[in-house]
């Protein structure tokens, strides 16, 4: 923001109230501002959003730590007796005083105008430069308007003390793989509904929702802080048509007040052997195990489980003999795959509604997103086993998809881009299973072939640094755990402060966005998942009967002209 | 006799010129509490208009000179005027004196001593020391409240009395703080600015400092 | 011992070098307290001695004086026909009265002036000379701002420094501008009195001194009239008004009333002091018995009055008189009052607590008993305010007084002006000399 010369050769800011100026500091360090005494400490959250105006430059900045400093022993000694208030008036900002540590994230020349846009900072501000709260129109010049033409800008929250829309770059978050991490009941299903209501409501991509929890599809819980939880809207609610929920367990999706689309059966021939590997860390089967799953699939083909689990007991043995594999490793195989017969979805044959695969591929084909939900069916093991089997299928048809795509070079055969939703995904991306399972494989193609993953996870430490480093946006709520945060950061640079910020989050609805579709990390305030979001996105059913007419009459006026 | 014009006052002719001058310039429109009698660019004495009449110490007071100057008054003193001659005490109220030895409130002269700390013009108060230094018998006024709030917007009088080894210099700090506090209207802010102010002056002096500044809010 | 010896010996010269070093230190000049301390000792003996004579002489004068009050009219008839060598005072009150001080009014004010000059001094750039007279007026019980303040004359024209009298052309001396002084002090106090009482106060007027011009006894005639003619006009005008005035004589050496007991000790039925029979001189025609009389009546070997020599009647005042208390009121006899005609001078002691004063006033207020009771009251005051010195007066002499300092400026500023106006300075080398002793 420009400062203006008021005639007496000073340049004064437009912004807000100072806050500091600036001491000392590095690019690689970041910079220490002394807070200005009229200031009070206690406002300087980490994470917030701070403009440092240099003299050429603004530099948008991160508060990341903050210390108390005194120059004289003295004063630390014999600090003012709590009755002299005045001294201790005195005293703050002169002989003890208060330091920012902040971290430029971008910097942009004064009195550019939105096509220049902000820059990665490679220079910092010169001595006492002044610090001052950003404004509405800071955050909008870096982070966008929802609303602008291309429609790619979703606001997912504000900065903390700010009302002022923090917007994501939705192009850009759908063009790679992206997480979302946090410590359980930190608000990270939210935070996916969030993502997942932008993609949809801007269709930026369609989506594949591995639906562990039954939090996506159609009403989820709302821990409310007291005994009577409430309950939110699903996507199906907010979009309607545009979703299908499928379910593994239809009766508890009907228990729950909703006729699901499509019931979810797999057959045993649908099973791969590199299905089942992925579940090696799941049913503890040792390589040798999977080596002799490998044998009976070079005989038997794709009905390698449906023969193998077709043995009884006692003549796994003989059958481990007669295809020349290691009889204990086979009898341990068949006994642990055993517990797939367990699975109600699990059927002997393809069903009569076709291939689910099939069907999953026809609704995305017409842009309609799935809600895979697993009704009681939670086990890890389930989920595991569906996502995989699912997921390697569908990326087989957009490898194909996309192969066309690039020969015919056609427009309307370029796919859809596709995100896959999958929850607990160290357990799919763990450094051993990231090598076999497709996800691995999608989070390494990139968008090749039009495939990305929206990866939810308390324990980012579990999941493998090759595909981490893949991750284009990350979004991440509190977390504690060291292994952790040094996991979310990987590959962002400068992270020392960011380090703090993310240890000092609210346990619920804050978060840091980083990466590819923001043009700077920021800490927001997630935006509130709630009645006004709803209308946001179109959905007036809990809008008043007189409110909404008003409003579709608007929408019809503005389509149809006004008559 | 004050009323009774020069020619009519028959003792008129053994009055010395001062106290004719006196009489004749006690209007209502002569307002000054002092005439300089000694100058100095850094500071003045001057002979209070009354005995006893000085302004108080750490009062801001105005020269009106070729610039209009602007001090602090340091230091008050009255003495008798005759080198050889020392007041005694006489055992009574100063009433009583006053009817009985009406000659030796002749005889005691009051004093005050400024210390320099700017002057005025046209744009208005300037923190630094005048070109030249009070004339010689210009009239010293009582600074307005306005005027005290326009010199004490910035710290540079308290650097002023700070940098002067000659005054009381921590008591001087605490009477023109309790001084511009009363022309701020008591703002508490302000003497927390100034104390700020005050602190970056001291240097490392916590113990100064928090002397100064209790007593200044006292 | 050593030191004593050398002491005896040598005073003041024979002393070693070390011995000098041990008592002074310093070389140069300085007093020799050796020799001095025989003549001291001798001086301290002497005076006891005087004391004793005095507290004798003194203790006589007491007697006599008491002696007298009741019969003070044989005296004051032998005083009346009498021829005496020495100033006889008219008795007109008595010798009985002591009347102690009334309260003074509360509402009075005190006029007083004082003088004080640079003399003319031949050996400075200029022959002119200067008077300063001081102006003091309290206004006592009203808390007026009293009026003290002092105007200097400076006389400087062809007819101020030379004067004419009786024939004679002469540069103005000291006596001179002494005496001009004095005229000025007098006028200048009923001026001022005059004036406050115009200004609506009740004014006493004090002077400084004697009212007695007895320094113009043996001076030119016209120098006497134009004096006199100037003093009375003045005394002329404050009885006019009925402004009381007086003069206050502090540490009197004045004799008047002893004289008077003197004579009192006389034999003679009349004493006529050319005819003393008992000087030597007067005894020729004696016959041996009669000389033999005359001898006996001697007063260790000296005439009959002698005992009373030396005695001051402040002496014997103090002897006399309480605090407060006056001496009845005398009438001078000096020879120059026989021109003052109204205003012939009249006397009295006040015993003012420190000391005993003399109070002149003339004979106007003499005989009024309420300006009478004035001055006495008032003087008392002043004098109690004054810590024993009328305080208008010692105030009167503060604004007045040029001290040495104020004589150097002021013939420096002189000679800077004359400087200035490109007029040659010129200062005698005796003058030079004066001021800086060389080495
Ligand atoms: N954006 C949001 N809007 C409204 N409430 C939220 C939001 N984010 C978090 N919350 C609150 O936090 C609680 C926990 O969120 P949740 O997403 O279930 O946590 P997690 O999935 O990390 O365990 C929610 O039940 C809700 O009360
Ligand atoms: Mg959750």
């Amino acid at each position: 923001m420009a400062k203006r010369e008021n005639g007496t050769g000073v340049y004064k800011s437009l912004r807000g109230q100072e806050i500091g100026v600036i001491t000392r500091g590095s690019l690689v360090e970041g910079l220490e501002m002394k807070l200005d005494a009229r200031q009070n400490i206690e406002d300087m959250k980490a994470g917030k959003f701070v403009v440092i105006e240099g003299d050429k430059n603004d530099f948008f900045s991160m508060v990341t730590d903050m210390r108390l400093d005194a120059n004289n022993q003295e004063v630390l000694l014999h600090p003012p007796r709590q009755e002299d208030e005045l001294l201790r008036q005195v005293l703050s900002g002169t002989s003890t005083y208060n330091i920012v540590s902040l971290r430029p994230m971008l910097m942009m020349p004064k009195g550019a105008d939105g096509d220049e846009g902000p820059r990665p900072v490679k220079a910092i501000p010169s001595h006492f430069s002044q610090v001052q709260d950003a404004m509405e129109e800071d955050v909008a010049k870096i982070f966008g308007r929802e609303g602008d033409e291309q429609g790619k800008y979703f606001s997912i929250g504000s900065p903390l003390d700010m009302d002022t829309p923090v917007c994501i770059d939705m192009v850009r978050f759908a063009e790679r793989s992206n997480g979302i991490f946090g410590k359980t009941g930190t608000g990270k299903s939210f935070l996916t509904r969030l993502a997942l209501c932008g993609l949809i409501h801007f269709d930026k991509a369609v989506n594949l929702i591995f639906d562990m929890h039954n939090e996506y599809g159609f009403k989820a819980m709302k821990e409310t802080g007291q005994s009577n939880s409430t309950f939110v809207k699903g996507l199906k609610q907010l979009f309607g048509e545009r979703v299908a929920i499928f379910s593994l367990d239809p009766q508890s999706t009907r228990a729950r007040g909703v006729q699901p689309d499509h019931e979810v059966y797999i057959s045993y021939d649908q099973v791969t052997v590199d299905d089942v590997a992925t579940l090696q860390d799941e049913l503890k089967l040792n390589p040798t195990a999977v080596e002799s799953a490998y044998l009976v699939y070079a005989i038997y083909k794709d009905r390698w489980l449906r023969t193998l689990l077709a043995q009884e007991g006692p003549d796994v043995e003989e059958f481990a003999k007669e295809i020349g594999a290691h009889p204990g490793s086979l009898v341990a195989l068949h006994r642990k795959l055993k517990r797939l017969e367990n699975f109600p979805f699990m059927v002997q044959k393809g069903h009569e509604d076709g291939d689910v695969v099939d069907r999953i591929m026809e609704y995305l084909d017409r842009g309609i997103n799935v809600v895979l939900e697993f009704g009681q069916q939670t086990s890890m093991l389930c989920y595991l086993l569906v996502a995989n089997i699912i997921s390697r299928r569908i990326h087989e048809m957009y490898v194909k998809k996309s192969e066309r795509f690039y020969s015919t070079q056609k427009p309307e055969d370029q796919p859809r881009q596709l995100m896959i939703t999958i929850e607990e995904a160290h357990k799919f991306l763990n450094p051993s299973a990231a090598k076999q399972t497709i996800f691995g494989t999608i989070a390494r193609e990139m968008r090749k072939y039009y495939v990305s993953l929206l990866v939810v996870d308390q324990r980012p430490s579990g999941i493998d640094d090759e595909v981490l480093s893949q991750i284009g946006t990350r979004i991440t709520a509190l977390l504690n755990d060291e292994k952790d945060i040094q996991a979310v950061l990987t590959g962002v640079s400068g992270t020392d402060g960011l380090r703090s910020v993310l240890a000092s989050l609210d346990s619920k609805q804050q978060a840091l966005v980083i990466g590819h579709a923001v043009p700077m990390p920021v800490v927001i305030k997630t935006r509130e998942y709630g009645a006004q979001f709803y209308r946001d996105m179109g959905c007036l059913d809990d809008v008043p009967p007189a409110e909404r007419r008003a409003q579709v009459e608007k929408k019809t006026n503005a389509l149809y002209g006004d008559n | 006799m004050s009323t009774i014009g020069e020619s009519s006052n028959p003792l008129s002719r053994f009055m010395s010129d001062e106290s004719n001058a006196i009489n004749a310039s006690s209007g209502p429109e002569r307002s000054h509490v002092g005439e300089v009698v000694e100058s100095s660019t850094t500071e003045l004495v001057a002979e209070a208009r009354q005995l006893h009449g000085a302004p108080s110490f750490g009062q801001f007071v105005r020269v009106d000179s070729e610039v209009p100057i602007v001090g602090i008054v340091f230091n008050v003193f009255t003495h008798s005027i005759e080198p050889n001659r020392r007041p005694t005490a006489y055992g009574k109220t100063e009433d009583e004196l006053r009817l009985e030895q009406p000659q030796i409130f002749e005889l005691l002269r009051t004093e005050f001593q400024a210390l320099v700390i700017g002057y005025l013009d046209e744009m208005g108060p300037v923190q630094i020391l005048p070109p030249q230094p009070a004339r010689i018998h210009s009239f010293v006024h009582v600074c307005s409240e306005d005027q005290i709030r326009a010199f004490t917007h910035t710290d540079d009088y308290m650097r002023c009395i700070l940098n002067t080894v000659k005054v009381p210099t921590d008591e001087l700090l605490i009477a023109a703080l309790r001084q511009t506090m009363r022309a701020h209207g008591g703002d508490r802010a302000y003497l927390v600015r100034m104390g700020k102010e005050l602190s970056r002056l001291l240097g490392d002096d916590y113990d100064r400092l928090s002397s100064i500044v209790r007593r200044a809010a006292y | 011992m050593l030191v004593p010896r050398r002491k005896r010996h040598g005073i003041g010269r024979g002393r070693s070098r070390v011995l000098r070093k041990a008592v002074g230190g310093k070389k140069g000049a300085m007093l020799d307290l050796f020799a001095v301390k025989n003549q001291i000792d001798e001086m301290v003996a002497d005076e006891c001695r005087a004391q004793e004579d005095f507290r004798e002489k003194l203790e006589m004068a007491v007697q006599a004086y008491r002696g007298w009050q009741a019969d003070w009219q044989t005296l004051a008839e032998k005083i009346a026909r009498s021829r005496t060598s020495w100033l006889m005072p008219g008795i007109v009150e008595g010798l009985d009265v002591t009347p102690t001080c009334l309260q003074r009014p509360e509402k009075i004010s005190i006029a007083a002036t004082d003088g004080s000059q640079i003399f003319p001094d031949r050996h400075e750039i200029s022959s002119c000379f200067l008077i300063n007279i001081g102006y003091i007026l309290l206004h006592y019980g009203t808390g007026e701002k009293p009026l003290m303040s002092s105007k200097p004359t400076l006389y400087y024209r062809e007819e101020e420094i030379f004067e004419e009298w009786d024939g004679r052309r002469v540069f103005v001396n000291r006596e001179l501008v002494g005496t001009k002084r004095g005229l000025m002090e007098f006028s200048e106090l009923a001026a001022l009195s005059l004036a406050a009482q115009e200004a609506g106060h009740s004014v006493l007027a004090c002077s400084d001194g004697t009212l007695i011009q007895w320094s113009l006894e043996g001076k030119p005639h016209d120098f006497k009239d134009y004096v006199l003619g100037e003093t009375m006009r003045d005394f002329d005008a404050l009885e006019k008004a009925g402004l009381p005035v007086c003069g206050y004589i502090s540490h009197p050496g004045s004799q008047d009333v002893i004289n008077a007991l003197k004579l009192g000790l006389c034999p003679q039925d009349t004493a006529d002091c050319d005819r003393c029979p008992w000087r030597p001189e007067n005894q020729l025609g004696c016959s041996s018995e009669e000389k033999e009389v005359l001898q006996a009546q001697l007063w260790n070997g000296r005439v009959p009055c002698s005992p009373l020599d030396g005695i001051s009647d402040a002496v014997l005042m103090r002897q006399i008189l309480k605090p407060g208390q006056r001496s009845p009121v005398f009438r001078s006899s000096s020879k120059i009052l026989e021109s003052y005609g109204r205003h012939w001078i009249h006397f009295f002691y006040v015993h003012v607590g420190q000391e005993i004063g003399r109070v002149e006033v003339p004979e106007w207020v003499a005989q009024d008993e309420s300006m009478l009771e004035l001055v006495h009251a008032c003087i008392c005051d002043q004098a109690e305010k004054g810590q024993g010195y009328p305080v208008a007066l010692s105030e009167a002499h503060e604004r007045a007084v040029v001290r040495s300092a104020d004589r150097e400026s002021f013939y420096r500023f002189l000679r800077d002006t004359y400087v200035k106006n490109d007029m040659r300075a010129h200062i005698s080398t005796k003058s030079f000399k004066k001021r800086h002793v060389g080495i």
